[in-house]
């Protein structure tokens, strides 16, 4: 499966991303560890990190067929005049910061788990249904990955985690 | 805009904000928080519908814009409430991982170390022993390369060589260059080409522009700007041996006085 970096991490990046379709991960680091904190899903806005340091500390990673836009800071600023996008955007920054509030308590099996549960449940948006084992591979976090199989509560199946229903 | 006297509690500890605001004037207290003029306040329980945990009480007399939807916010604010919404990503996203608000310095270099200590894991190279050959192929090479008439489509051949990658020819352009081109900007493109070797993340080609400002400039402070970037570039990078640039800048200000060589 193709996997791609999106120029956002320590890049100053004229722009936000806005994930059409498909999957992304952002990925966070400390000096003990790399974590998947999020699961983007389509309609997600991707990026919204830099806006504080002027460069980006996320790392968002697409997965296969996903598609996304880049939309200039300059354009994504006038948008919010217009209502209909505000109440969206309003809406998914608090889908957003709950998600992420709730998942910092958790230890890494179950932001992993919850990250799966969300792409099993929309799956009926997106063709991918987990997260692909090369890029866990890569991320070199498939110690965890491979304890929730273990356990009897991920499947890998054909290259890809997928959670166990 | 709403003038307020002091004292006077904006939303109270407990309930869920059904506002935020941006202070124009004045100072504003939540618990220990103090938000100045010019700070948006109530963003994050206004947005995640969450009751807050204390008073917003202002604690001078304060200008304030009340805003119920964040289509309100005048376009001249926009910039600052991206800010806001951005911080309060970058707590809650770091939080789980660091336990604190993150310092981009500290993560671009963990995600550096990551990357380096994965590498040596997949391959027993050394990165700086390639580099130490890299820098001293040119002794090698006799490629035969053609050197534009002018200057200007020499900087751009130059350009095109180091997205090419071919080190080699890209080192026979340059010396070409210099017997041909005497009178003209080198200090500038030379300043150019370290960036773009940044950009590209090639440290040999980075090295190579320091050497060639070193050999074009009797200004001492130029030769320092560009080893001073050099370092920079290592350090962002992970390398130990930007210490080793450092050193020569210091030693080039112990051994130079007033940018004069003696």
């Amino acid at each position: 499966m193709n996997i791609m970096q999106i120029k956002n991490f320590g890049a100053k990046v004229n722009g936000v991303y806005y994930l059409k379709k498909g999957v992304c991960a952002a990925v966070t680091y400390s000096e003990e560890e790399k974590r998947i904190s999020y699961m983007h899903t389509s309609g997600d806005y991707l990026g919204i990190d830099k806006f504080f340091f002027g460069v980006g500390i996320v790392d968002y990673y697409i997965f296969g067929d996903s598609q996304y836009e880049l939309i200039s800071d300059e354009n994504f600023l006038t948008m919010f005049s217009d209502e209909k996008f505000s109440s969206e955007f309003s809406e998914y920054l608090k889908i957003y910061y709950t998600e992420l509030f709730s998942l910092s308590a958790g230890n890494d099996e179950k932001i992993i788990v919850h990250h799966l549960n969300k792409l099993a449940s929309k799956a009926n948006n997106t063709t991918i249904k987990g997260i692909p084992e090369e890029f866990v591979k890569t991320l070199m976090i498939k110690g965890t990955f491979d304890r929730l199989v273990k356990n009897s509560k991920v499947n890998l199946e054909k290259g890809m985690y997928i959670i166990k229903k | 805009m709403e003038k307020f006297k002091k004292g006077i509690n904006l939303i109270e500890s407990g309930t869920v904000p059904e506002f935020f605001g941006y202070i124009e004037d004045g100072k504003l207290t939540e618990g220990n928080v103090i938000y100045n003029t010019g700070s948006f306040f109530g963003v994050l329980p206004f947005i995640m519908k969450m009751p807050v945990n204390n008073d917003y009480k202002t604690f001078t007399e304060c200008k304030i814009n009340i805003y119920k939807n964040i289509n309100e916010i005048p376009e001249e604010i926009r910039q600052a409430f991206l800010k806001e919404i951005s911080k309060n990503l970058n707590s809650l996203i770091y939080y789980p991982i660091i336990k604190k608000f993150p310092d981009p310095e500290e993560v671009f270099s963990a995600k550096v170390n990551h990357d380096n200590i994965d590498k040596e894991i997949e391959f027993s190279g050394n990165d700086e022993f390639e580099n130490f050959f890299q820098t001293f192929d040119f002794l090698m090479i006799n490629d035969d390369v053609e050197i534009p008439e002018n200057f200007e489509d020499f900087k751009e051949e130059v350009k095109n060589m180091m997205l090419e990658f071919n080190v080699s020819k890209y080192l026979v352009l340059i010396r070409k260059g210099f017997d041909r081109f005497h009178d003209e900007n080198w200090k500038d493109f030379i300043n150019e080409v370290f960036d773009q070797a940044v950009v590209i993340n090639d440290r040999a080609l980075a090295l190579y522009s320091v050497y060639l400002m070193a050999m074009i400039s009797d200004d001492i402070a130029e030769v320092n700007a560009i080893i001073r970037k050099n370092w920079e570039f290592l350090r962002f990078n992970g390398l130990n041996t930007w210490i080793d640039y450092a050193m020569r800048f210091l030693n080039n200000n112990l051994f130079y006085s007033d940018g004069e060589i003696q």
